[in-house]
């Protein structure tokens, strides 16, 4: 039992809950097609890496097309805030609280090095929580929806 | 693998037996909704079996239901008619750890414990079930 296993079965599987709900309450709805949650799950598991700059990506995307677009950007910049934001929870903050006694005086590319190696194991495990959920919450409201035609 | 002391074995083996009927009748319900794959276990309720006796964590089991319940095919109008209790149920098992100890890795080996015991009592009961279901139709 890893410290990943512990922390994907209680911190950010409520994290991951919390979060986006807590956006859901503000918009009303998943505002993307169930097939980005399924990519962004398949990125986080692939390459965990670059899950932040796949958000940005996306984000910048939706801008272009319709600047309007403000519930695109509200969650793919949560996505990007659950990944490295330095003042609200995010994975980088809650890794941090386990880094070494002399993280600090280790050298910038030290630090680099070994943030992202947490983050390979750490953000899979996040996302996982955060994609099933929001995958979730859609199939609620389409049976709501449904439920409301009948 | 995290070693559970035998007294906490004990409460979980204890809270398990005390509410093993309402989990039998979760079973029953699994029954009516899945039925059986030519009078065979369903591949669903096996599924659900599997996850929760081999899942290293107890939220991949949560995962499994929602995942299940999100799916558009023809199960998840199943899944969704008795999803939510069975989500309400591992709620209940979570909660149920944590106030059995304080210690982190106690409770996640404690929850899967719980799970597990939960999951036997509803495949069980869905077994024989089915086994009643047979022998009618042997007559």
């Amino acid at each position: 039992m890893t410290i990943v296993d512990l922390l994907s079965d209680t911190v950010y599987r409520d994290q991951a809950r919390d979060q986006l709900d807590s956006l859901l309450e503000k918009i009303g709805r998943v505002p993307v097609k169930s097939a980005q949650i399924y990519g962004l799950r398949q990125i986080a598991r692939q390459q965990p890496l670059k899950v932040k700059e796949f958000a940005q990506r996306q984000r910048e995307r939706a801008e272009r097309r319709n600047p309007n677009a403000s519930e695109i950007r509200l969650w793919w910049s949560l996505v990007e805030q659950l990944c490295e934001s330095t003042t609200d929870w995010s994975v980088r903050k809650e890794v941090l609280k386990f880094a070494p006694e002399d993280f600090m005086n280790q050298t910038k590319r030290r630090q680099r090095e070994w943030l992202d190696e947490q983050k390979k194991t750490h953000r899979p495990a996040l996302f996982e929580r955060f994609c099933t959920h929001a995958l979730y919450r859609m199939a609620e409201s389409e049976t709501n929806r449904e439920d409301r035609k009948k | 693998m995290h070693v559970l002391s035998i007294e906490l074995i004990n409460k979980v083996d204890c809270y398990l037996d005390e509410n093993h009927e309402e989990f039998s009748e979760m079973g029953q319900r699994f029954f009516d909704k899945f039925g059986s794959d030519k009078g065979k276990i369903s591949t669903q309720v096996r599924n659900l079996q599997q996850i929760a006796c081999s899942a290293p964590r107890f939220a991949d089991i949560e995962d499994f239901v929602k995942n299940q319940m999100g799916k558009g095919d023809k199960n998840a109008k199943k899944w969704r008619s008795v999803g939510l209790d069975v989500l309400e149920t591992l709620a209940r098992l979570r909660k149920s750890s944590e106030e059995l100890t304080a210690d982190e890795y106690d409770r996640m080996a404690l929850r899967l414990r719980l799970a597990r015991g939960w999951v036997r009592a509803v495949v069980g009961e869905y077994l024989y079930r089915l086994a009643l279901k047979e022998m009618e139709k042997g007559r």
